[in-house]
């Protein structure tokens, strides 16, 4: 077994008070709430912090963990021979601590609680539910993907020891998830004790971000670049889409701003139908003018009466 | 954990769709909070019921996600029922921020770098 510091993650002294315990836990859980903290080490941390302070709130608990007597972290120790007699193991003779996780070990503590604290012991409990988030490539979003998860989740020897184990499951993802949505998972999270109900397993889809496509909602948003001649002229370009590439008909005089939609090219959505594609286009420059160039857009400056400020000075008359 | 066979599990995901809904006893089962502590998130207006008015409760699917954020924070940070709605309101308004800041950047003209 694992040694764990329990005192070191919560920065605490081993003779602090219980109110420094509290007191510690809660500005590290601010801090690393997965549910509050943007941190991506949050998760991991609030676990570290949050079974350090489960065992040492509770009187008897941080008493069996001092018994332990103090380790390096991360080092292997057994526990001394007759802990297990003192801290509720009485009579299961010498068992095997080889494949425990300290955390676990403490889950069994008689008198220990529960994460949550209302379920006693004996009692027919429901295992506890999983959020998983699953992140997904657009390309996988359109056309339905399949994702292996791994988690840990708890399951119960014969002794009613907790252990965790690795499971893996394969979860079909249909066509057309977006950021956001959630697939159940009947039965497949936590293990139930003693005869309670297996729970759920919630899977929450994340999109991860494209090179060429933005989205919201099922629409698509895409850069369309333009060099100033096919914006002035009108081209047919060939569009990627997810569902391969189209073409689009740029009309003569398209500034720059203008979405164009490209209808049901977007990805699909679950209740039928499909979201659209928005090419926006901008006005791309060449970075070096050749002289030839240069020359051209001389003759045009000379040729054209545009005026794209003409809104200026009509603004500045009504100003003055 | 070691020696033990890993399960590969084909699964056919159900689609929690919003217009399944659940009475406030399933909400409680799947959520772990309790029918009084759901009363309560419902009267600070934090969790609101799919038929408003009506003598029994029903929730949407979309409500589950919410009340077990809930139930986390309420035994990870130890929060009482007013800490815990105000917490799920500020959170509310943090994520549909977000969305609508996602959105705003989907839609820009040009990519925000």
């Amino acid at each position: 077994m694992k040694y764990k510091d329990y005192y070191a993650i919560l920065g605490l002294d081993r003779g602090a008070a219980l109110a420094d315990v509290k007191s510690a836990y809660r500005k590290l859980a601010h801090k690393y709430h997965p549910d509050v903290s943007k941190d991506p080490e949050g998760e991991a941390r609030f676990k570290e912090v949050s079974e350090a302070y489960q065992t040492l709130k509770d009187p008897e608990k941080r008493a069996a963990y001092d018994q332990l007597g103090s380790h390096q972290a991360g080092q292997d120790f057994r526990p001394p021979p007759d802990w297990g007699a003192h801290f509720g193991n009485g009579g299961a003779g010498a068992p095997s601590f080889d494949d425990i996780d300290l955390a676990d070990l403490f889950a069994g503590l008689s008198g220990g609680r529960q994460h949550g604290g209302r379920a006693r012991a004996d009692r027919p409990m429901a295992g506890r539910d999983y959020d998983v988030t699953a992140e997904i490539g657009l390309e996988d979003a359109y056309h339905g993907t399949q994702v292996d998860l791994h988690l840990g989740v708890p399951d119960y020897d014969h002794q009613g020891r907790i252990h965790h184990v690795e499971r893996t499951f394969k979860a079909r993802i249909p066509k057309g998830a977006t950021s956001g949505q959630r697939l159940r998972l009947r039965g497949q999270g936590g293990k139930g004790r003693n005869g309670g109900p297996d729970d759920d397993l919630y899977l929450n889809i994340v999109l991860r971000p494209h090179a060429l496509f933005r989205v919201d909602g099922h629409d698509l948003y895409l850069d369309l670049p333009l060099a100033p001649w096919e914006a002035a002229l009108g081209a047919t370009i060939e569009i990627p889409t997810l569902g391969g590439p189209v073409q689009l008909k740029v009309p003569p005089g398209t500034g720059a701003g203008k979405k164009m939609r490209l209808s049901k090219r977007g990805l699909p959505i679950p209740q039928g139908g499909e979201g659209d594609l928005y090419a926006v286009v901008h006005l791309a420059m060449p970075a070096d003018v050749t002289k030839p160039e240069q020359a051209l857009y001389k003759q045009l400056a000379e040729a054209s009466t545009f005026d794209p400020r003409a809104h200026f000075s009509q603004e500045a008359r009504h100003a003055g | 954990m070691q020696g033990e066979p890993h399960d590969a599990l084909w699964q056919d995901p159900q689609w929690n769709d919003q217009w399944q809904l659940l009475t406030i006893a399933e909400l409680a089962a799947s959520c772990g909070l309790s029918e009084a502590e759901l009363h309560e998130l419902v009267s600070y207006g934090v969790l609101v019921p799919a038929n408003p008015g009506e003598p029994q409760s029903t929730f949407s699917v979309e409500c589950v996600f919410r009340v077990r954020k809930a139930s986390r924070l309420r035994d990870d940070l130890e929060l009482d029922t007013h800490a815990l709605a105000l917490a799920i309101r500020l959170l509310d308004r943090i994520e549909s921020l977000e969305a609508e800041l996602a959105a705003l950047r989907a839609r820009a003209t040009y990519r925000l770098l």
